[in-house]
């Protein structure tokens, strides 16, 4: 056994017991609030709205090969509220993480996917409402709009 | 000037391995195992690439493989040069190597070309798997395969130059600390205060009040992002991460052999002209010693001894700080704990466990620290049987060793505890102050067991020969004992703390824990009496 050794220990002790604390020793959350009645992406996040009604917007000139990746800003009503916000993608080769403190996505494309049309989809849990923002490349190939 | 360079590298290596191969079947099932170990880990690796990319929401992706040659290669740059201030400067080979005929710079190619052999071993066993892991998981094509070979020899290659690089005015800053203790202090202060200081502004980031889910996805967010940044940052490793992947393959193989001839000629005009001159310095002069004749003589031999610890400690204050590093940690550990356990909303079990996992990690750290104590005799080498000649009570010399011991490791300790105060003044002050006074109660405990420990079987003759406690099983044993006393109490204040009131708890943390320094106390006295006597070199 050396020094090495007990500093990891340490360090996973701490990290058990930070899980310990949360799952056996903290409050549980409030459940007075009201759940989701819209989450909306506002106007400055999309270039317009596709015929069945979800945000599109074109994104050549801000996924590259130099910073594949994007991030949009999104809302709920009413605020505060009981929330459990989801992110997915329609492409194996894109990821994306949702924030829902500050109310944004971040989307992370792998290079093979660049060009490629997806769509980003933000679910509640609790409601089960959605909201869907089409990224969409101008020389793509596709012409399908991808969906869940 | 090659044959010279080979047996050069033979006689280095035969200090490190046995190169002499005696059967060749044996041989080939060594090499059988090693490659059998590398795919075992690269499956391991699979494995945690996957959980890490479905189940712990980390992107594993071409960033993913930059961020992480950045991280293992920078870990594998300071080892190397930590490694190569050793091995070429102060290496006791030197004198042997520098007395063969054979040139100064060849001494320094052989040097080179061993550590990087080391460094090629090292990574077989890390990057390697780790790479094929990648592949297997994102499914890459054969060309992504085969154009980690060449990697198995570029990326430890660049480490060691790099390392071969900065190992010179390391080494030329260390040589200027040598003689210069209070300059070492100030400078470990200001270094852990910086940290402590940057600890303080991490952690304050963290939103409150913490919740931990939220949390989480709120850090795997960060480390996404975070990774994809530095790619940017990366240099070379960005180069070989984007080649490995097919992007720019002809464009990045120039990059990655353009940087390596760079580092090459810097070596070959920097480092190797400075070699001879830095490793042909001795340290024994380094320090001027102004003799004042005194007079006088001390009546009391425990102050006698006590004051030798002092004045030893006060001369190498880089072996003090090397001793208590891990205690040094932690005022680092509670802080960022306790930050995160007071920002949570925490019901009366949460409150509980918070003293629980207190007491643990304090006694993990704390009794980790006790090296000092566990090879306090057999540090002594050579002298201590000429110590032992001395006409009075010498193993008074024990005492005075265990006394320094305790009062530097207490002072640590409360000065760690004055800085959680300072830092976190919202945690329990009651609360701080009984976990401080139970954990230097059994330090001090532990303390008295490490050296036991020593006294019983010292390493006097090993630690003359080689000058160093590597492998010391002492340390080993002493550090497993603390790991075991930490279980221990670690196990009998969750019991008292979640089943009975906070007062009757700490009573009986304290009730077993001063008899068992006084056991401890009981039992080293009565060893000193009896085996201080024979110990022998």
């Amino acid at each position: 056994m050396n020094k090495k050794l007990i500093l990891l220990l340490a360090l996973f002790v701490s990290a058990l017991a930070v899980m310990g604390v949360e799952v056996f020793g903290s409050l549980p959350e409030s459940r007075d609030l009201p759940t989701i009645e819209a989450i909306t992406i506002p106007e400055s996040e999309y270039d317009r709205l596709t015929e069945d009604g979800n945000y599109l917007k074109v994104v050549d000139d801000i996924v590259t090969e130099q910073t594949p990746r994007m991030e949009f800003a999104f809302s709920i009503d009413p605020m505060p509220s009981r929330h459990n916000l989801t992110v997915r993608t329609t492409h194996d080769g894109v990821s994306a993480d949702i924030d829902d403190i500050n109310m944004m996505v971040y989307v992370y494309f792998d290079l093979s996917a660049l060009g490629e049309v997806v769509t980003i989809q933000i679910r509640d849990r609790e409601s089960g409402r959605r909201v869907e923002l089409v990224l969409w490349f101008d020389g793509a190939d596709e012409v399908d709009v991808p969906g869940f | 000037m090659v044959e010279r360079i080979k047996v050069l590298m033979i006689l280095q290596l035969s200090n490190k391995m046995a190169l002499k191969i005696d059967n060749k079947q044996r041989l080939a099932a060594n090499i059988a195992l090693r490659l059998l170990v590398i795919a075992l880990i690269s499956i391991a690796m699979v494995v945690v690439l996957n959980v890490l990319n479905n189940i712990l929401g980390i992107i594993v992706n071409a960033y993913f493989v930059v961020f992480i040659l950045m991280v293992t290669q920078l870990f594998a740059i300071i080892s190397a040069t930590v490694g190569l201030m050793t091995d070429l400067y102060e290496n006791r080979e030197n004198t042997l190597l520098h007395s063969y005929p054979v040139k100064n710079d060849e001494v320094f190619l052989s040097k080179m070309l061993v550590y990087y052999l080391h460094e090629i071993v090292k990574n077989s066993f890390l990057i390697v798997p780790l790479l094929i892991g990648f592949g297997w998981t994102n499914q890459l094509s054969v060309y992504y395969y085969l154009n980690i070979v060449p990697m198995i020899f570029i990326i430890p290659a660049i480490a060691v130059l790099v390392a071969a690089l900065l190992s010179v005015p390391l080494a030329m800053f260390r040589h200027f600390l040598s003689d210069k203790n209070i300059l070492t202090l100030i400078v470990a202060l200001l270094v852990i205060g910086l940290m402590f200081w940057l600890v303080m502004r991490v952690v304050g980031n963290i939103p409150t009040p913490i919740r931990i889910t939220q949390l989480y996805s709120q850090f795997t967010r960060s480390i996404n992002r975070f990774m994809q940044n530095a790619a940017s940052y990366g240099l070379v490793y960005t180069a070989i991460g984007l080649l490995l992947y097919g992007i720019g393959i002809v464009r990045n193989y120039a990059i990655v052999l353009g940087s390596l001839i760079i580092l090459l000629a810097a070596v070959v005009f920097v480092s190797r002209p400075l070699y001879f001159k830095l490793a042909s310095r001795s340290m024994e002069h380094t320090v001027e010693k102004v003799h004042k004749s005194k007079k006088g003589t001390s009546k009391n031999l425990f102050v006698t001894f006590l004051v030798k610890e002092w004045r030893i400690a006060r001369r190498s204050i880089n072996q003090l700080l090397n001793d208590y590093t891990i205690l040094i940690a932690l005022p680092f550990f509670m802080y960022m704990l306790n930050y995160i356990f007071t920002n949570m909303r925490l019901n009366s079990t949460g409150n509980q466990l918070v003293l629980v996992f207190n007491i643990i990690i304090a006694l993990l750290l704390v009794t980790a620290s006790n090296t000092a104590s566990a090879s306090s005799i057999t540090t002594e080498g050579t002298e201590f049987v000429i110590m032992k000649t001395a006409p009075s009570e010498t193993r008074t010399m024990a005492w005075a060793k265990i006394a320094f011991n305790l009062l530097f490791s207490t002072g640590i300790i409360l000065i760690s505890f004055l800085l959680f105060q300072i830092a976190l003044p919202s945690f329990s002050t009651t609360h701080r102050w009984l976990i401080f006074l139970l954990v230097i109660t059994l330090n001090a405990g532990h303390i008295l067991w490490s050296f036991q420990i020593d006294l019983l079987n010292p390493k006097l003759s090993d630690y003359a020969a080689t000058g160093s406690l590597s492998g010391n099983p002492n340390i080993a044993k002493s550090i497993a004992g603390g790991f075991a006393l930490s279980l221990v109490f670690g196990a009998v204040a969750a019991v008292v703390f979640l089943t009975i009131e906070n007062s009757v708890a700490w009573a009986v943390l304290f009730i077993l824990a001063v008899p068992f320094v006084l056991l401890r106390l009981y039992l080293f006295n009565s060893y000193l009496k009896a085996y201080f006597i024979d110990i022998e070199f």
